[in-house]
């Protein structure tokens, strides 16, 4: 699939979508996934693992992620380039919006 | 020198020709390469090496990773989807995915399985036709086209020898490297059986029922084989969260995400198209229900899928015994040839089956309208 092509379907991003890439700063196991996204989200996103199979799914079909396995023959799924480029647009769009947010946010009290 | 050795059925057994080229290798013969279409593998005479080789299919055709690369990994040779790696490390820790591999050869068995039941049919026919002339063994005339029969014979038993072998070693490639096998539980008392049917069409009703058991202290140990009976022993109350899964194709590495999220898979049905399977999780009181998704859209989605498979089974069924009928029917009026009457009956009681995954589906309907 071509970067447009992923950049179109997949920004905004769902924030399943975005926690998922953003934990795989590092290779991570499906558990590892979930357990970091609680983390990180202070329990606020706990994804089950029926979301976790579908969005990894897709994203291994569209070439955002790819896989090995480890000594004890589980999976292991790794960020690609193509995912990297996909993150570094969605981080741009988060910016702007933070930003927009910021500037406007007294108007709102 | 170089010397070849056939190996017509490496690609569906992996696990015995990896180790078999590691063995070749630690005897000095170095592999050079494969011919995909002769299935012949060509090696070289060279210093003994102690490696482990790994087959990868990559429809991709990518580079190797990064990764794969640093853990030493290292390409023998390639032919089209086909890599041929090897690693002289003693702690290796990394592995190349076998997801494609597994992919590629479940394709194959599909491949071989309608075939089989393409060949089957017309095979008895013709297996009957053939008994009913040799018994009458003077009404036989040669025939200078017999090899065309015999060809015809051999071909068809191939194919059903190949399914079955695919079949077994598919499933055996499964349970390895995808941990796809049912979890079962040690049995230290006495356990009662229970029947359940047609549950695929309503999980919810079956999945409150297993909780429900569980509360009561009646814990799940396996369902049957084909997923009708269920083995229950008697021990503590407990809270458990079943929940009754539906795929319309399944990827390899469906059976081990959940696994590791702490379901225990205790039904699935054979094969990794329209998948059911079951699956249940201990939690403490308290603590939120475990499911496969709390996201709202997902679960409306997994209703549709749900409700789409249980009408697609409908419509088999209502247009078989359909075509059976008006068959009968035909035969009657334009022949003259009467179907025995116990048969159309017959035909006409087992509309009931349909009719009964029909109320069954549209009961699931409504109380999930209500629930979302």
């Amino acid at each position: 699939m071509k970067i447009e092509k992923i950049l179109k379907t997949y920004i905004p991003m769902t924030e399943t979508a975005f926690y998922i890439l953003l934990s795989l700063t590092i290779p991570r196991h499906g558990y590892g996934i979930i357990k970091h996204v609680e983390e990180l989200t202070k329990g606020r996103l706990v994804l089950g693992s029926g979301t976790i199979y579908g969005t990894l799914t897709k994203m291994q079909r569209d070439e955002i992620i790819t896989v090995y396995a480890d000594e004890k023959r589980k999976t292991i799924y790794e960020i690609t380039d193509v995912g990297k480029e996909l993150m570094r647009h969605e981080v741009n769009r988060l910016k702007e919006l933070h930003a927009s947010a910021l500037m406007y946010e007294g108007e709102f009290k | 020198m170089t010397t070849k050795k056939w190996r017509p059925l490496w690609s569906y057994d992996t696990e015995k020709t990896e180790p078999w080229l590691s063995n070749l290798s630690s005897q000095g013969n170095r592999l050079i390469s494969v011919n995909r279409f002769t299935r012949m593998f060509t090696f070289e005479q060279g210093p003994a090496e102690d490696v482990q080789f790994q087959v990868v299919y990559d429809k991709s055709r990518k580079t190797l990773s990064k990764v794969i690369m640093e853990s030493n990994w290292e390409e023998v040779f390639y032919t089209g989807n086909w890599r041929f790696l090897k690693n002289d490390s003693k702690g290796v820790s990394i592995y190349p995915s076998r997801e494609g591999l597994l992919k590629r050869n479940r394709i194959h068995f599909y491949v071989l399985a309608g075939l089989a039941m393409f060949c089957v049919m017309p095979f008895l026919m013709m297996f009957l036709l053939i008994w009913t002339l040799l018994t009458d063994i003077n009404s036989v005339e040669p025939s200078p086209y017999w090899w065309i029969t015999a060809v015809y014979f051999m071909s068809v038993i191939s194919v059903l020898v190949l399914t079955i072998f695919t079949a077994i070693k598919l499933k055996a490639f499964e349970r390895k490297y995808f941990n796809s096998a049912v979890d079962d539980n040690e049995v230290s008392g006495k356990t009662f059986t229970k029947w359940r049917f047609a549950w695929m069409y309503e999980p919810d009703k079956l999945e409150k029922w297993l909780s429900e058991m569980a509360a009561e202290g009646n814990h799940l140990i396996r369902v049957g084989k084909i997923g009708t009976n269920f083995i229950f022993e008697k021990g503590t109350p407990s809270h458990v969260s079943f929940v009754c899964d539906y795929q319309i194709k399944t990827t390899p590495s469906y059976a081990d995400i959940h696994k590791s999220a702490g379901w225990q898979l205790k039904f699935t049905s054979p094969y990794s198209l329209t998948k059911h399977s079951l699956w249940s999780q201990e939690y403490a009181e308290g603590e939120d229900i475990p499911r496969f998704t709390y996201d709202d859209a997902e679960q409306k989605a997994q209703v549709r899928k749900v409700l789409l498979a249980s009408t697609g089974v409908i419509m088999y069924t209502l247009a078989i015994i359909f075509i059976y009928l008006w068959m009968g029917q035909s035969f009657e009026r334009q022949v003259g040839w009467n179907v025995h009457s116990f048969i159309e009956w017959a035909m006409i009681i087992s509309l009931l089956s349909p009719l009964m995954i029909m109320i069954k589906t549209f009961n699931y309907a409504i109380r999930m309208r209500s629930v979302n």
